[in-house]
């Protein structure tokens, strides 16, 4: 067997993670000490994403200009984002009323020792008299500074991916409305870029397996198995929300693909999995560019739609706001109900559209937005979504980039479909 | 060892007396009668508050015994310890009365106190503290950051009845409403199932609960009011001024730096 063939296989790569996974249970010390392997991985796809970034948004805003039915799309795109936070926050709430668990006293009793373990010396101090710091004052228009970049050097520099995708945008637009000679040779020379960036992560692709294994050993090892155990309930509850969007998302692509199941399967398969190992949705915009446009999906829209859809609409961050705010519910015994469900829904659709642009724990903390509308206390439970977040993390970013690889194929024109749509 | 130490201490204080002059001069009053008694009679809560006094009879040890016992090296005499009293406040009046020459029983300098007994200089100085319900510090919150809300204070508070705290309460939540309750762990047990808002003891205790009922991280919040401080003193009756020198002394050279670090580490070798 050729060896770049067998890096490749996905029984390779489901080794690997299968591997990662023992490995962090039973050598969590040592599977610790291999976690650089997996930040310099994430590093050399992530270095290569922004110039990618850059290329294939300009590139996809300059065509899509040029083409007719622009229109169309922008109001595809508006529908279709809409749509899918709905739905994301429904498959939320839904997965909560399903798997709804009982929240036992020996339950509580675990779940307060580990908050106890875990939340060490942050207790508040507060004076009585003496002046406290005023807390910075809530402007609602703040929410928008971040969306809005005021130096592109300083974004790259700093990975604010939403800024880029944002000053792409504007760019873009400008750029397709020049008729010019360079206009063309940027395009050119834009394409360019796009293609090496595509054959440096081909060639990382090599890498994947020793990364995977790398990457999910460090992420079993910290989390350990000692908490699973104990946030069972929650981990079950976002994994079948996880797995509901990614089987509804799939269904979708495949109804509009107009392809055997299979294909379809093994053409979005890699995106998935370079979603779970790294948790960057930002890695994943080639694989899923790449997955999207070998499912026939028009390549302009593709290459607008999915950096945009990634890095804006937030769907796998919805379906965790609603899951982690009922599960906080539960915990301090508040009924919910029909109205305590419409908030977690829109609660979490709003908390969603808070966190774009956050990663990492500030994304997590962003739940505290849904728990506020119930007037739950989020604080103590939340130390507890950052222990497993490791983990959480993974079904976020994977339900999060498959979710959005459908809506760009709601999105995208199929070249099968639109003969016969039409 | 620590016996050997104490006999020691005890001769030295023997040879101390023996250097005075054997003068007609009077002796200050209330050490005279307490030389007379040959006993210094100290008056502890009779509920264990560990590491400052825990255990019965031999047993008996704890930071406040230690300060009793080294008081009584010096004078020279037996210490007796008194353990009837319900509350923090019988103890006061235990001395108040003369039932007793003195209180270390870690108790909490208060206003009303001040007006009965005199008090040595502190010799723990404690943070007052709030364990909050978590529930209720969101539901009452209403976009307000957690410590306005402490200021306009106006759930139900709970404390040991008759205590210092229960002089605190009234003085810094005059909104709130008040609850006395003779068990601390049955109050421990309401904060956390939400009946009352808040419990309110000094951080030492409140600190204590993260190690007695570690699940109460979840449903509960520990505040620390660090401009409002808890004055932790040996009581002595009012004409006792002599003694109260001594234990001063006492206090100044051999317990001088006490914190709350220092007291959590004690309370868990006790354990």
């Amino acid at each position: 067997m050729n060896i770049k063939t067998f890096l490749t296989s996905p029984w390779t790569i489901l080794s690997s993670i299968l591997l990662g996974v023992a490995a962090g249970i039973y050598l969590p010390a040592e599977s610790m000490t291999l976690e650089p392997i997996g930040s310099i991985y994430i590093s050399l796809l992530k270095v290569v994403v922004l110039p990618f970034l850059l290329a294939t948004i300009l590139v996809g805003v300059m065509t899509l200009l040029q083409k007719e039915g622009s229109q169309n799309m922008i109001k595809k795109i508006v529908i279709g984002f809409v749509g899918s936070m709905f739905l994301a926050a429904v498959i939320g709430v839904g997965s909560v009323v399903l798997t709804g668990s009982e929240m036992t006293p020996e339950k509580k009793t675990q779940l307060g020792v580990l908050v106890n373990t875990k939340d060490t010396g942050s207790e508040m101090s507060i004076t009585l008299k003496e002046p406290m710091p005023e807390p910075p004052a809530v402007n609602p228009l703040q929410m928008a500074e971040k969306f809005i970049p005021d130096n592109i050097f300083k974004s790259l520099d700093m990975g604010e991916s939403l800024k880029v995708v944002i000053f792409c945008l504007i760019f873009g637009i400008a750029l397709g409305k020049i008729k010019s000679e360079g206009q063309k040779m940027l395009t050119n020379i834009l394409q360019s870029i796009q293609q090496a960036s595509i054959s440096i992560f081909k060639f990382l692709n090599y890498f994947l397996p020793f990364a995977l294994l790398a990457m999910i050993s460090a992420q079993v090892g910290k989390v350990g198995v000692g908490i699973f155990g104990t946030m069972l309930d929650f981990i079950v509850q976002q994994a079948v929300g996880g797995i509901a969007v990614i089987v509804l998302a799939t269904v979708y692509i495949w109804y509009k693909a107009r392809q055997p199941i299979m294909e379809v399967i093994h053409a979005v398969q890699e995106t998935i999995i370079v979603a779970v190992s790294s948790r960057s949705s930002l890695a994943c915009i080639p694989y899923a560019q790449e997955a999207l446009t070998r499912l026939k999906f028009d390549r302009s829209g593709v290459e607008l739609t999915v950096p945009l859809s990634f890095t804006v609409n937030r769907i796998g961050s919805i379906v965790y706001y609603a899951i982690a705010t009922a599960f906080i519910a539960n915990i301090y015994d508040m009924p919910l109900g029909v109205t305590g469900l419409l908030v977690i829904l829109f609660g979490s659709i709003l908390a969603g559209l808070a966190s774009a642009g956050t990663t990492g724990i500030l994304t997590v903390a962003t739940v505290a937005v849904v728990c506020d509308l119930l007037r739950l206390p989020s604080e103590a439970v939340l130390v507890l979504f950052i222990a497993v977040d490791p983990l959480m993390d993974m079904i976020r970013t994977a339900s999060h980039v498959h979710g959005n690889v459908a809506v760009t194929a709601y999105v995208c024109d199929n070249e099968r479909n639109v003969s016969q749509s039409t | 060892m620590k016996k050997l130490f104490s006999t020691l201490l005890l001769l030295v204080s023997f040879a101390v007396q023996a250097q005075v002059p054997n003068s007609t001069a009077p002796v200050p009053p209330d050490i005279a009668a307490i030389k007379k008694r040959n006993v210094l009679v100290v008056a502890m809560n009779k509920k264990d508050s560990p590491p400052f006094f825990s255990g019965q009879g031999d047993d008996l040890r704890g930071l406040d015994v230690d300060i009793a016992r080294r008081v009584g090296v010096l004078l020279g005499v037996p210490v007796e310890f008194r353990r009837d009293a319900e509350s923090f406040n019988e103890v006061v009046e235990q001395i108040r009365t003369g039932k007793a020459d003195i209180a270390i029983s870690k108790l909490s300098v208060t206003g009303p106190r001040l007006q009965a007994v005199r008090f040595s200089t502190p010799y723990v100085k404690l943070k007052q503290s709030l364990i909050i319900n978590r529930l209720w510090l969101s539901a009452n919150a209403k976009g307000r950051e957690p410590y306005e809300i402490i200021r306009n204070f106006d759930g139900r508070i709970s404390f040991i009845r008759n205590s210092s705290y229960d002089t605190f309460a009234r003085v810094n939540f005059p909104n709130a409403t008040f609850v006395p309750d003779d068990s601390w762990d049955n109050i421990i047990k309401n904060v956390m199932d939400g009946s009352i808002a808040a419990a309110y003891r000094d951080e030492f205790e409140n600190k204590k609960i993260s190690f007695e009922k570690p699940e109460a991280a979840l449903s509960t919040k520990t505040i620390v009011i660090s401009d409002a401080v808890d004055n932790i003193a040996a009581a002595v009756p009012y004409s006792s001024t002599h003694l109260l020198s001594v234990v001063d002394y006492v206090i100044r050279n051999d317990f001088g730096n006490i914190d709350t670090k220092k007291l959590m580490k004690m309370y868990k070798e006790s354990k």
